[in-house]
């Protein structure tokens, strides 16, 4: 993909400090080391997934060939397919996806509620609770892991879309951003609403949440991101095979004694592009749109 | 000694504390009752819980569908859990009393879960089934799955460990090729002679033997040559301050360090250097050479890499050490009859011989069988695996994990840091023997 | 309402004397109702588990057979273990290593991306897909990349020293105790710089630009802009990011746990790593239960103390 076929974001948007108090010159200028520097910085970034591109594309015997080798020859597209066939990746695909767009949603749902009481409203021990809640962050999930095993097989969630959504849909972290987010809104909004005599959840619904959309937008992608990642938790919820999501599945290129390098790297490239084209596309609506100013505790 | 009823109250209580008012109004309904009373009554479904990765994925899907012929009722579902995480899984589940049926084990880990309590023991089907002919498994391994004269699992396989090495490689160096028994010393001459810097830019791009991960089972192997071993035969004292045990890792660690014929160990870990021709020599059990030929073509098939396996290199006697996997029937199984009826159809001698053998998967648990390990498409030599059985050492404790997580941080000590084994192992044998007291 | 009643037995003096307003009653019911999921979810799937482990914190128990009470006695023990200690400062290692470096970088590239150009919409799309990635994928692969003999990174090192003609080396990475834990902060600074950067480049998109063009009007240069407008009205986010990244640092595990299995000599054995192994490789759950609620409280420390000390440097509006 080439940089040059994509439109700046916003031309309808006011110019800014740069364009509108500097020569054209001094502008090209910038442009030119502005590009050189990013393009640098990107390659860098980049250089390991060049490599798992690369390797996704090498039979066996280049995979491990020494000195090591960019391009492969012949390409190798037919581990894309062995890849798909030697395992159910259609469900895993399908099973990542839907766990992960009911955790967003349902995270979403859950954090901005409980965002806006801790924000918004006034009630006794709120400060207290929200630190309680945020604690809860500070604890590593190695050690809740068996008792909440436990507490799910007593509900018989094991192996079921129950256990991998519903422990995982309360996010002190999600609360914790919304809330900072919730904090920057003028009071001046509500406070009119609440002359007008609307209730609290109109006000969270009317006001809130369309003036939020941005922070709902991180928020969702970190989410879904996170989930679509997720492994230890349905490693353990998971049992059939058509029950598991794609980390899982990748976990099978991992022997005992061997790694399927060129094949991990094909399902690590799959299981990579669904959330990147989410955020090329979604940047819009959360980077040029959020702040998270006010983050008064 | 153990209370699991105790302890399924203890978990409930404290893992619901806080939440049992809610817990009622969340709770999944139970599955209607009566919904599987019109079926037939009498198939039940099967847990099998085990790792198993693709190589070899088709081999125990075979096995299954052999049973389904025999027996339709009992149906297998087999969750397979890669085997970095197959331990942190199996061990949630058997907190959570949700072990599947059938489980699969290996030796080094099933002291620690037959004295926990997780395993059924088969005594009583052994003693009513004479036919089974119990036997018939390799004594060697069976020590691992025995717990106060009664057995908890049936192996399906035993691991012992050779060097394979490149052939094509020894041919070219002119090499003389490690047929036979062969000394410490030889073995040094030929990795030395084979160690090489191909290219010129002064690193070696060419390693004379990959060496195992010694902070593990098969830290026996070598020891076993110079007459030592790991851990004293009860268990109870750890026997790497002897001299002979000393001299042999020294002897190793001289290998990495003074002639530089072997990587580290987490070198070697990422990418097959003996597949993709940098190693003379790797080390192996029969899945590696499983591994090995699905890589590069069966030992004596390609021209230029024809490869086989040779005998442990000796000091005083010759030595191996043996390991190997099993099946057992978790504990809490409400069809423990029907787990007995396919653990004993898995682990019989026809199943194994296909599963395990015929492809090199590894030494057959049943000794009946062992030669059909030997065929055209495996190594020539690789009838040593079984001949090595016969004085091969093992270490079975319950601290397995444990300990050699300790043995890890002594053997970097010596094998990445230089420090002298003589003053590094008996430090590691104060660490080691409180834990190996404790836990028996 | 009888005045001889004591004022706490009215529901509506149990909060303080401003709850007494019908509206402020209305809000705490208000709070309640927007709480509810949160808290019920919270109880059933947070505190529970999080009770049940200080339990077994108390407790010499291998999670099968029945647990002895030692009381505290896991947490004495962990005062006089060598490898708990050891284990902290590796974490503590990584902190220092990893945070500072982080923040930095990601401000740096959200400060870069912030502009209006051509493509920077590609540009963002690169520095973010480690972020994307699979850390046991990415994990692995630098693990690969590390490796000595037969990893890209160094084959690339030592070409380059090579043809400068410097007489240079590239270190073992993983495979030595020196560089094992700059690899895993090198590999997961690497990995992370996407995630703050969104965050800093939503809070340099929420500084208002009237005052930039005032600075404009003003002469100030683009340096003194920076100090002046962007550093401070970005200490909220970068108060947030630091909290957040100082959380997550103190409980890194996984690239211990993938890439060198807390190895060389347990150079790289944090203290998450710590309690896994002691909670499911060596059946030691209330050791581990001790060791996590240990860590707890430290990261409690740290983190009140950060909220405590907001207010000298974070700028609020």
């Amino acid at each position: 993909m080439s940089s040059g076929t994509i439109a700046p974001p916003a031309t309808g948007l006011p110019r800014t400090r740069i364009e509108a108090h500097s020569g054209r010159r001094r502008l090209l200028w910038r442009n030119v080391t502005a590009y050189a520097a990013l393009s640098l910085g990107s390659v860098l970034m980049i250089i390991p997934f060049l490599w798992m591109l690369s390797t996704s594309l090498k039979d066996d015997r280049q995979a491990y060939v020494f000195p090591p080798i960019w391009i492969p020859s012949p390409v190798a597209w037919n581990n894309y397919l062995d890849t798909w066939q030697a395992l159910p990746f259609n469900l895993f695909f399908l099973n990542s996806a839907f766990v992960s767009l009911i955790l967003t949603v349902a995270q979403l749902a859950t954090c901005s509620l409980g965002a806006f009481a801790f924000a918004r409203l006034r009630f006794p021990g709120r400060e207290r609770l929200f630190v309680l809640y945020l604690a809860t962050l500070m604890i590593p999930f190695q050690v809740i892991m068996i008792p909440l095993f436990v507490l799910v097989k007593e509900f018989g969630w094991i192996d079921s879309y129950w256990g991998l959504t519903i422990p995982l849909i309360f996010s002190p972290y999600g609360t914790f951003l919304l809330r900072q987010f919730f904090k920057t809104i003028p009071l001046e909004l509500e406070d009119a609403a609440k002359i007008d005599g609307c209730s609290w959840f109109r006000i969270y619904w009317n006001i809130m949440l369309p003036l939020s959309k941005p922070a709902m937008a991180t928020l969702g992608i970190f989410v879904f991101m996170w989930s679509w990642n997720n492994f230890l938790w349905p490693l353990l919820i998971v049992s059939s095979l058509e029950m598991k999501t794609l980390p899982l599945g990748l976990a099978y290129f991992l022997g005992q004694y061997t790694i399927y390098w060129n094949l991990l790297m094909v399902g690590a490239t799959i299981a990579l592009v669904p959330v990147l084209v989410i955020f090329f596309f979604a940047q819009r609506y959360f980077i040029e749109g959020i702040t998270l100013t006010g983050l008064k505790g | 000694m153990s209370h699991p009823t105790s302890r399924r109250n203890f978990l409930k209580l404290s893992a619901g504390v806080s939440a049992a008012a809610v817990l009622a109004a969340c709770a999944a309904p139970a599955p209607p009752a009566g919904a599987g009373d019109a079926a037939m009554p009498e198939t039940v479904e099967l847990r099998l819980t085990f790792w198993g990765d693709l190589a070899d994925m088709p081999t125990w899907n075979w096995g299954i569908e052999q049973w389904k012929d025999e027996r339709p009722d009992i149906q297998i579902k087999w969750e397979n859990t890669p085997w970095g995480e197959y331990w942190t899984k199996l061990q949630t589940e058997a907190v959570a009393d949700n072990l599947p049926d059938v489980v699969g084990m290996v030796s080094m880990f099933s002291q620690q879960y037959i004295r926990q309590g997780s395993l059924l023991s088969f005594q009583s089907y052994i003693d009513a089934e004479p036919e089974v002919d119990v036997g018939d498994f390799w004594p060697a391994n069976m020590l691992a799955y025995t717990w106060q004269d009664e057995i908890y699992a049936f192996p399906y396989d035993l691991s012992t460990v050779l060097p394979i090495y490149n052939k094509s490689m020894f041919l070219d160096n002119g090499v003389e090729l490690p047929i036979g028994d062969w000394t410490w010393d030889e073995f040094q001459e030929t990795c030395i002679a084979l160690t090489q810097d191909t290219s010129g830019d002064g690193n070696t791009d060419q390693w004379g033997w990959l060496m195992p991960n010694l902070a593990s089972w098969t830290i026996d192997i070598p020891l076993s040559t110079n007459g030592a071993r790991f851990v004293s035969e009860d268990g109870l004292k750890c026997l790497l301050d002897t001299p002979e045990a000393i001299e042999t890792i020294q002897w190793l660690a001289d290998l990495r360090h003074v002639h530089q014929v072997s990587p580290t160990i987490a070198q070697q870990g990422d990418v097959p250097l003996f597949e993709s021709g940098r190693a003379a020599m790797h080390w192996g059990n029969p899945e590696r050479v499983q591994t090995i030929a699905s890589r590069v073509g069966p030992a004596r098939d390609n021209e230029n890499f024809l490869w086989d396996v040779a005998l442990f290199p000796m000091k005083t006697q010759p030595g191996n050490s043996v390991q190997g996997g099993s099946f057992a029937i978790g504990s809490t199984t409400e069809y423990a009859d029907q787990a007995w009826e396919f653990v004993k159809f898995y682990t019989s001698a026809p199943i194994l011989e296909e599963m395990v053998a015929k492809p090199s998967r590894g030494i057959p648990g049943r000794a009946s069988i062992a030669q059909a390990l030997i065929t055209d498409e495996n190594p020539e030599h690789q009838q040593y695996f079984l001949d090595v059985l016969e004085y091969s050492i093992s270490t079975f404790i319950p601290a397995f994990a444990q300990v050699t997580a300790v043995l890890a941080k002594y053997m970097d000590e010596i094998m990445i840091n230089n420090e002298p084994a003589a003053a590094i192992l008996p430090q590691a044998v104060q660490e080691i023997d409180p834990i190996l007291i404790e836990t028996a | 309402m009888a005045t001889s009643a004591p004022a706490w037995r009215s529901p509506a003096n149990w909060f303080g004397p401003e709850y007494r307003n019908p509206a402020r009653r209305r809000e705490v019911r208000a709070a309640f109702l927007f709480l509810l999921p949160n808290v019920v979810g919270f109880l059933v799937f947070m505190v529970g588990p999080l009770l049940a482990s200080l339990g077994f914190s108390l407790l010499d128990w291998n999670l099968l057979s029945a647990p002895d009470m030692v009381w505290l006695g896991n947490y004495l023990e962990l005062f006089r273990d060598a490898e708990f200690w050891r284990s902290l400062r590796a974490t503590f290692y990584y902190l220092v290593g990893s945070v500072p470096l982080g923040l930095v970088l990601s401000l740096a590239l959200a400060l870069a991306l912030n502009q209006r150009i051509r493509g920077i919409r590609f540009f963002r799309t690169v520095y973010f897909i480690p972020v994307v990635s699979s850390m046991v994928a990415v994990a692995l692969m630098w693990r690969w990349m590390y490796n000595p003999t037969s990893g890209i990174l160094n084959y690339m090192l030592n070409e380059t020293f090579a043809f400068l003609r410097l007489p240079l080396r590239a270190p073992d990475w993983l495979q030595s105790p020196v560089w094992a834990m700059p690899a895993i902060i090198l590999m997961s600074v690497w990995k992370g710089m996407g995630y703050n950067m969104v965050l800093f480049l939503a809070g340099l998109q929420g500084i208002p630009r009237h005052l930039y063009e005032a600075a404009e009007i003003d002469g100030a240069s683009n340096q003194r802009q920076f100090w002046t407008i962007t550093l401070p009205l970005l200490t909220p986010t970068t108060f947030f990011v630091l909290i957040m990244s100082i959380i997550g640092s103190f409980q890194v595990f996984e690239q211990a746990y993938i890439m060198t299995q807390g190895g060389p000599v347990r150079s790289t054995v944090t203290t998450v790593y710590y309690i896994y192994e002691n909670g499911f490789e060596w059946h030691k759950m209330g050791y581990a239960s001790a060791v996590a609620w240990v860590l707890f409280a430290l990261i409690l420390g740290v983190t009140l103390i950060q909220w405590r000390t907001q207010e000298r440097w974070v700028f609020y509006e």
